[in-house]
């Protein structure tokens, strides 16, 4: 299943003994350390003979018959009598939950959710397959659930429910809880407070522990997920209420269809403020809408089009996705910075993650409206000249009704001319990068930005078909500008707000799964490989979930960017006795891993090794579901100001945005 | 107006809409001013308004910028550059009216702008606005250790 590859050269820190060799003088000090270093090299050509050994012997990767099996079984919808979990799983299906990602654990709850017929998937870590949901939802839209066992397996996923939180992702965690009869006593193992962890990172919470009302506890979690401003809503189980018997409908206090318990509607805007709005727009210049969070789940992409085309209104994206407005559109600023400063009005949309002055690069001048429909979220952060309290959807169908045609030909021509500076800056950065790879025998992210850019949307691929989980710490500071947002989650920013890095892995497997399910706006792209970037610091956090992409043929290409080091070891320059703990051996062989676990490796050092990498992982990953990790080698010095441009700053919003 | 109640007048309203904040404004002797404000830096910063010289001063504004340096020299030129004619209109300052210079002692760049024909709203705008495009068009290139390092901006 692995692709040979080409064999890493050898670099001077790897090279063991080399003082002696060189028959240089030899001091005492050198000497031992010279000798240790030889008894170490020693004990490495042993360990590789074994390993050679080890790899003769080695039985094949297998994917067991169960598998497939299982998963195509067909689903096997409960029927009264029910318990606790199934009541649940049938308020799931109802509710159309489009996917659960888990680890074993919760196992009434997990077993009866399968058994409706929902595509489930089970990973390595309670952790990944949260952000494995929560990724899932970030490109559908749909919503998702995670699950984990009780203790250990819950607070496993607290990272990545605080990401998702962040994230405004409508999530859905699940957990089991041990008994209510057995509270505080610490009998057996793994008891322990779930929704007290949760505090902070949930719009909703809730232990259950009245059996009977348990379908209406469904009740409360889907509707705290379908409207308003979104975020993750946490039930724990108890025994008692996952295992209770239930022989009719009447037995539950509560079980209605979703038509009654919660609205499809969206909050408008009032006629008053609308009309402030339209007035507002047409005394600017060069208005510009920031498109974000809310205007994708509200699925509002084809409003904002409108009220954009209609009267030449800039559009520049920001939040958890990209793509609800097309990054090729002459009015788009996502790839345009330069342009920010010059809008005279600023109408953010769905943005629920609010900056603060200074956090967004406008003009202290420009005015601002806010459409949100929290009215006590507005004013925020960034303070406005109006507010619309208004879905996104709301906010901008009003503003489509109400606003007349404008002409602003010359706004067009500023963003063409933004769009165009930034490109010329992107370029410059790349010939730096590629004069940075020859001197140093590695790859540059900027060259490594802009190959991955060409593969996905100069080459043979349509440009709006591939996925893309935008990772990693460094890394990100260029794969942002080479990325390209077409249509609705094509993008999915991962280190959204939060910043959490490792999660990467586990995004990608969520995303694969949508895609492959051709959930939500993914439909047309169904079956489609996806890309992840993350970096050597990410992949520790999430990597064994390779084994995870590999067992469900998911088709995914991941790039490891490689640089031996956090990529915040600029920390430690000026300390003292602190840079081992920023730095990893060198040239470590995160391809081996994915190897290991099923899925393919390969180890680049090279611009031209990773144009020939990514068609050929590209190829395995479209024909037939095999997954690859490309290990992109390079140096933490990129991150200097000896390789210039360095780590490069970003500016919000736009492509390059990910505080807010 | 004053020029000194002209430029004090052009602040205040960026401090009423909430982009300055603790704002504070000291009249000083001859018709000039000395405020402090919150707004891009973790510490306030320093404006002098000089009546006799019609300057307006941002004082020490960046930190820790060798004289000479690759950095001190960047800050020059993308500041100089701001009356280009490349740059659309609505953003060019405009020569006639006023001139932008830095000046850097001990390390501490100032940014001053002088005003030509009494405009002086004009001029305070422009002179705010300099300030705004520096933060975040010009130290948002690559500038991250020195973010870091000098304005407290986040490692991650």
């Amino acid at each position: 299943m692995s692709e040979s590859h080409p064999t890493p050269r050898p670099r001077a820190s790897q090279n063991l003994g080399d003082g002696a060799s060189k028959g240089k003088s030899v001091s005492r000090r050198s000497f031992v350390a010279t000798s240790a270093a030889g008894v170490g090299a020693a004990a490495l050509f042993a360990n590789q003979a074994r390993a050679a050994a080890a790899d003769r012997d080695a039985r094949p990767i297998n994917i067991p018959d169960e598998i497939p099996r299982t998963r195509n079984e067909a689903p096997d919808p409960a029927e009264f009598p029910m318990n606790g979990a199934q009541v649940f799983a049938r308020a799931c299906a109802d509710e159309g939950l489009k996917a659960l990602f888990c680890a074993p654990g919760n196992y009434q709850v997990i077993n009866a959710i399968a058994a409706e017929g929902i595509p489930t998937y089970g990973g390595r870590t309670e952790g990944s397959m949260c952000a494995a949901a929560d990724g899932f939802v970030r490109v559908t839209g749909e919503t998702a659930a995670c699950s984990g066992t009780e203790g250990p397996g819950f607070t496993n996923m607290i990272m990545n429910i605080g990401a998702a939180n962040a994230a405004r992702t409508p999530l859905l965690v699940l957990a089991s809880n041990m008994t209510v009869g057995g509270d505080d006593t610490e009998r057996g193992i793994q008891r322990g407070y779930q929704q007290p962890t949760t505090v902070g990172m949930k719009k909703y919470g809730k232990r259950l522990i009245t059996p009977n009302r348990v379908y209406e506890y469904a009740a409360y979690a889907f509707r705290h997920l379908r409207t308003g401003v979104p975020r993750p809503v946490h039930l724990d189980f108890t025994g008692e209420v996952a295992r209770a018997r239930f022989d009719a409908a009447d037995d539950l206090l509560y079980y209605h269809d979703k038509s009654t318990y919660r609205t499809e509607s969206h909050p408008y805007p009032s006629k008053a403020d609308t009309a402030k709005a339209v007035e507002m727009i047409q005394r600017s210049e060069r208005p510009m809408i920031v498109a974000s969070t809310g205007v994708f789940y509200d699925r509002a992409w084809d409003i904002l089009r409108t009220v954009a085309e209609r009267a030449d209104i800039a559009v520049v994206e920001s939040g958890a996705m990209r793509g609800h407005f097309p990054d090729s559109h002459p009015l788009s600023a996502s790839t345009g910075p330069d342009a920010l400063l010059s809008a005279d009005l600023v109408i953010f949309a769905g943005q629920y993650s609010m900056p603060g002055v200074g956090e967004v690069a406008f003009d202290p001048d420009a005015k601002i409206i806010r459409i949100d429909p929290d009215a006590a979220d507005i004013g925020r952060n960034l303070p406005v000249d109006l507010g619309l309290v208004a879905s996104a959807r709301g906010g901008l169908e009003a503003l489509a009704e109400a606003l007349p045609s404008a002409s602003r030909p010359s706004w067009r021509a500023e963003l063409a001319a933004a769009r165009d500076a930034f490109e010329k800056q992107n370029a410059e950065w790349v010939e730096l990068g590629l004069k940075h790879s020859a001197a140093t025998d590695t790859i540059h992210p900027a060259v490594i930005a802009q190959e991955l850019s060409s593969f996905l949307y100069s080459g043979d691929l349509p440009k709006e078909q591939t996925t893309v989980v935008s990772g990693g710490y460094g890394i990100a500071r260029y794969t942002r500008r080479w990325l390209r947002a077409h249509r609705p989650g094509q993008i999915l920013n991962g280190a959204y707000q939060y910043g959490a890095i490792g999660p990467d892995v586990g995004y990608t497997v969520g995303a694969g799964a949508a895609v492959m399910n051709g959930a939500g706006p993914q439909e047309p792209y169904r079956g489609s490989p996806v890309f992840g970037i993350t970096g050597d610091g990410g992949i520790a956090y999430s990597g064994m979930e390779f084994e995870t992409l590999a067992k469900y043929r998911i088709p995914a290409v991941m790039l490891v960017y490689n640089n031996n080091a956090w990529g915040v070891f600029g920390a430690a320059r000026r300390a003292t006795r602190s840079m081992h703990m920023y730095l990893f051996q060198e040239n470590l062989r995160y391809d081996k891993i994915a190897e290991g676990l099923g899925a393919r490796g390969e180890y680049v050092t090279s611009p031209e090794q990773l144009r020939e990498a990514l068609p050929r992982s590209y190829e395995m990953a479209a024909r037939d579901g095999v997954s690859t990790l490309i290990n992109c080698q390079a140096v933490k010095e990129f991150w200097t100001n000896e390789y210039p441009p360095g780590l490069p700053r970003k500016v919000e919003p736009g492509c390059m945005a990910y505080h807010h | 107006m004053t020029p000194r109640e002209t430029v004090l007048a052009c602040l205040q309203r960026y401090a009423d809409r909430g982009i300055f904040r603790g704002f504070g404004a000291t009249a000083t002797r001859g018709g000039g001013l000395e405020c402090r404000f919150l707004w891009h830096a973790p510490e306030p910063h320093r404006l002098r308004f000089e009546r006799k010289t019609g300057l307006l001063i941002f004082v020490d504004l960046l930190p820790g910028i060798p004289y000479p340096s690759p950095m001190d020299h960047a800050v020059r030129k993308f500041v100089d550059g701001r009356d280009s004619v490349i740059l659309p209109a609505h953003r060019r300052i405009d020569p006639q009216k006023m001139r932008t210079r830095c000046r850097n002692r001990g390390g501490k760049m100032s940014i001053e702008a002088m005003c030509f024909d009494g405009d002086y709203e004009y001029t305070t705008t422009r002179a705010v606005k300099l300030v705004n495009e520096i933060f975040l068009d010009f130290l948002a290139g690559p500038y991250d250790a020195y973010m870091v390092e000098h304005f407290g901006a986040p490692e991650e």
